[in-house]
């Protein structure tokens, strides 16, 4: 049981929505100065 | 009397805004793509304004509340497939191809890079004619909530909301609405994140509200109300429903898979990669995106399923039982069990959640006629931004018709929900693979991609109209024809009645792209070949 839920499926969907979410953050600091001009 | 205060301050500096948006467009670029040089944070608060409406808040919200926590899903597919990939596998080339091309929308970056005013035309005319069932939707939403709030008739609530939005969005072209977007972005974040933290601390915390949440099915009257639901496949709002069962196929192949994989390819998001001058600023973009998304779509499953324990402590009923139907939970949740300041806050959060998507709908239909349709495929000569403003007013009358008739349907069937994942669903298989052909398959042929638009559109429709049950029967054509709710009732192939167009439509449509191209290949070797022996 991880915060009170013990469904695998509704486990990993919060877990990979917070991972997703850091991801995105991590991607836009990472290439913060990178891209075309 | 603060609510009314509150809703004139927002409108206000939405006319403001407008207006400094309507002062600097100077051009149709301007007009159409803002000019192409907008700010990182103001595209992507565009982005995801644009992108969470009040169906995603009162709707997909709506539909968590009954349905329960699978809705996760979703939020994990909004962030990693509808910031993440749209923005960078997606977004920077079509940033890239629409400067080389010239191109000012998504019918005009296929027609352009094809070579096909059909192209153009048919996306043009597809997009002006379906996207009114997704622009009803979230204006169902938001009168929904006006209505209830402000105790007036749904009626008289969508006139006064569809006139408002008239004046706003033909004004500023998308410079204007791209503005108010970004201001918009920030209150519906701030509103959602009070809301979130709210619901827990008034629950004891994340763990406890879970574990309540979980208990309530166990309660013999709880297990009664969700009786009917428990025989489609639902285990409890913080299970997913059980694997297979209809319950299942509506969570998953409609409402998360429908919305998930079709944000990809939705005209009214396409246009904003356009509107920045380089691929910097959509790498910016994705951090304050992935944000966003994660707060406004977790917020509203999560609070969505939590408010079953609110109205069972206080009414000895279930949520959807409570509020009167799946698409007024959260209006009647925010009405009863938050402070009163803060439902007079809510009503601008909602406001500011529908009028930015709407008014990046609205852009897109007028576009779609005005451009795409009418300029560029019929090729009748004119001022365009007069054209998309024509274009502007005929759709907006259109999805307050729709908007009314949909208020006349079972309030059973998330129709807020259902009707974003129809339009959602439609656009991945007529668009999606094309579009990606036209970013990264050079050899992808013309006559693959108007097969593809064409057989996506057509097997859509026609599993929109006659095989899925819940959108077959509320449409009624099916009905009318046949006599039967769907063509597959009472078949061996019933089955498929419980599966989203986008799960068969969209492979249809890649597959019959792969073959026309295949075909066409094969032509042209032939060709070659004849020619070169005759050379010789």
């Amino acid at each position: 049981m991880i915060l009170g839920i013990s469904d695998g499926w509704i486990i990993g969907a919060l877990l990979l929505s917070v991972i997703s979410m850091l991801g995105c953050v991590a991607y836009g600091i990472v290439n913060w100065n990178k891209g075309d001009e | 009397m603060t609510n009314i205060i509150m809703t004139l301050l927002y409108i206000s500096v939405l006319g403001i805004l407008a207006y400094c948006g309507y002062r600097k467009t100077q051009n149709d670029s301007d007009y159409l793509v803002a000019g192409r040089q907008m700010h990182p944070i103001v595209m992507a608060l565009s982005y995801g304004a644009t992108f969470i409406s009040t169906s995603a808040i009162v709707g997909f919200g709506g539909a968590a509340g009954q349905f329960g926590m699978g809705l996760l899903w979703l939020t994990f597919l909004n962030i990693f497939v509808g910031v993440f990939i749209a923005f960078v596998v997606f977004g920077k080339r079509t940033r890239q191809i629409g400067q080389e091309l010239g191109a000012h929308t998504l019918p005009e970056l296929l027609g352009l890079r094809y070579h096909s005013k059909f192209i153009q035309g048919f996306c043009g005319i597809l997009i002006f004619l379906t996207m009114p069932i997704y622009a009803a939707a979230i204006l169902k939403g938001s009168v929904d909530f006006i209505a209830k709030y402000y105790g007036i008739g749904f009626g008289t609530g969508l006139i006064v909301f569809a006139v408002l939005i008239s004046i706003y969005v033909t004004l500023g072209g998308l410079k204007g609405i791209m503005y108010a977007d970004a201001f918009q972005g920030a209150i519906m974040f701030a509103g959602m994140l009070f809301l979130l933290v709210f619901t827990y601390s008034m629950l004891g915390g994340i763990e406890s509200a879970h574990l309540q949440l979980t208990e309530l099915l166990h309660r013999s009257d709880v297990a009664h109300q969700t009786e009917n639901l428990a025989a489609i496949g639902f285990r409890g709002w913080t299970s997913m429903p059980q694997f297979d069962s209809p319950l299942w196929w509506t969570v998953v192949s409609t409402l998360v898979m429908g919305v998930g994989i079709g944000v990809l390819a939705q005209p009214q998001l396409a246009v904003k990669y356009m509107t920045v001058k380089s691929s910097k600023e959509l790498n910016r973009a994705v951090l304050s995106g992935g944000i966003f998304l994660f707060m406004m779509t977790g917020t509203a499953f999560l609070v969505g399923a939590l408010t079953n324990i609110f109205f069972y402590n206080d009414t000895g009923t279930v949520s959807v039982i409570a509020a009167g139907g799946n698409d007024l939970i959260i209006p009647a949740f925010i009405k009863t069990y938050l402070p009163q300041w803060f439902g007079d806050i809510f009503i601008v959060i909602l406001l500011a959640a529908s009028l930015s998507t709407l008014s990046a709908l609205f852009h897109t239909m007028g576009t779609a006629f005005g451009r795409d349709f009418i300029e560029k495929s019929i090729g009748i000569k004119g001022k365009t931004i007069q054209y998309a403003k024509r274009g502007m007013i005929i759709s907006i009358v259109l999805s307050a018709i729709l908007a009314y008739l949909s208020s006349k349907l079972d309030v059973s069937m998330a129709i807020i929900a259902q009707g974003t994942s129809l339009f959602f669903g439609l656009c991945a298989a007529a668009f999606l693979p094309s579009y990606v052909g036209a970013l990264y398959i050079k050899k992808f042929p013309r006559v693959g991609a108007i097969t593809s638009v064409i057989t996506g559109t057509i097997t859509s429709l026609f599993w929109v109209f006659f095989i899925n049950v819940k959108q077959a029967s509320s449409l009624q054509l099916c009905n009318i024809i046949f006599g039967k709710p769907s063509l597959v009732s009472d078949t061996a192939f019933s089955k498929l009645g419980m599966v989203d167009s986008i799960m068969i439509a969209l492979p249809a449509s890649i597959l019959a792209g792969v073959i026309a191209w295949g075909i066409y290949a094969t032509q042209s070797n032939r060709k070659t070949n004849v020619a070169e022996k005759e050379a010789a």
